[in-house]
């Protein structure tokens, strides 16, 4: 899964269940992304919920570590 | 110069600030807790399809068209963050969290529910509209 990811997408472990989802971003417009949340213990990953989002709200917890 | 459509909309932002559970039982806004994604959302039946979410500050996204008309409110880790820094919401998710269940993760939340969210969602929309609110002193 982890050579699977497209290059532009920015990864970061789901705040809410870290071990269980992880959100996924791609700048979507000059002033939006798309964010998809997806299901890590899943096969084939289920999306949890997905939408268009202009922030990355991740971003505002500084324990919240970004999936390299 | 703002539009008579922005205005209205600029309207009911306040009338979500002040009086949320009146403002969504007037106009039959629907208030939602999706347990899966831990997201809260207040929004008008059906959203237009060029509503998105925007956030102005850390707390509160919102739902715009492009018409800047304001269709509902979306918080994002509601229970894992919102409730925990309003820790008099705690039992308000008490039965609506229903994460071991894969079946109807989407709960509508009750008129006595949305009662209690109200005052601190009411407070989290005016912090918004104070931190976006640009004053133009010219003496």
């Amino acid at each position: 899964m982890e050579g699977a990811v497209a290059q532009g997408i920015t990864r970061y472990y789901d705040y809410d269940d870290k071990k269980r989802k992880a959100c996924y971003y791609k700048k979507y417009s000059a002033v939006s992304y798309v964010k998809v949340v997806i299901a890590l213990r899943s096969n084939p990953r289920e999306v949890v919920t997905a939408y268009e989002i202009n922030k990355i709200k991740e971003t505002s917890y500084p324990n919240l570590k970004r999936l390299r | 110069m703002p539009t008579t459509s922005s205005i209205q909309s600029n309207r009911d932002i306040l009338s979500l600030s002040s009086n949320l559970r009146e403002f969504v039982e007037k106009n039959k806004w629907i208030t939602r807790y999706d347990s899966e994604s831990d997201s809260f959302s207040v929004t008008k039946p059906k959203l237009s399809s060029d509503a998105r979410i925007k956030y102005f500050d850390n707390e509160i996204g919102f739902y715009v068209t492009k018409a800047n008309r304001v269709e509902g409110i979306f918080v994002e880790y509601f229970g894992s963050n919102f409730v925990k820094h309003h820790k008099d919401l705690k039992e308000v998710l008490k039965d609506v969290k229903t994460k071991d269940s894969k079946d109807n993760t989407l709960v509508e939340l009750s008129r006595a529910k949305i009662k209690k969210i109200a005052p601190d969602l009411e407070e989290a929309i005016r912090n918004t509209i104070a931190e976006k609110l640009e004053l133009d002193f010219k003496f």
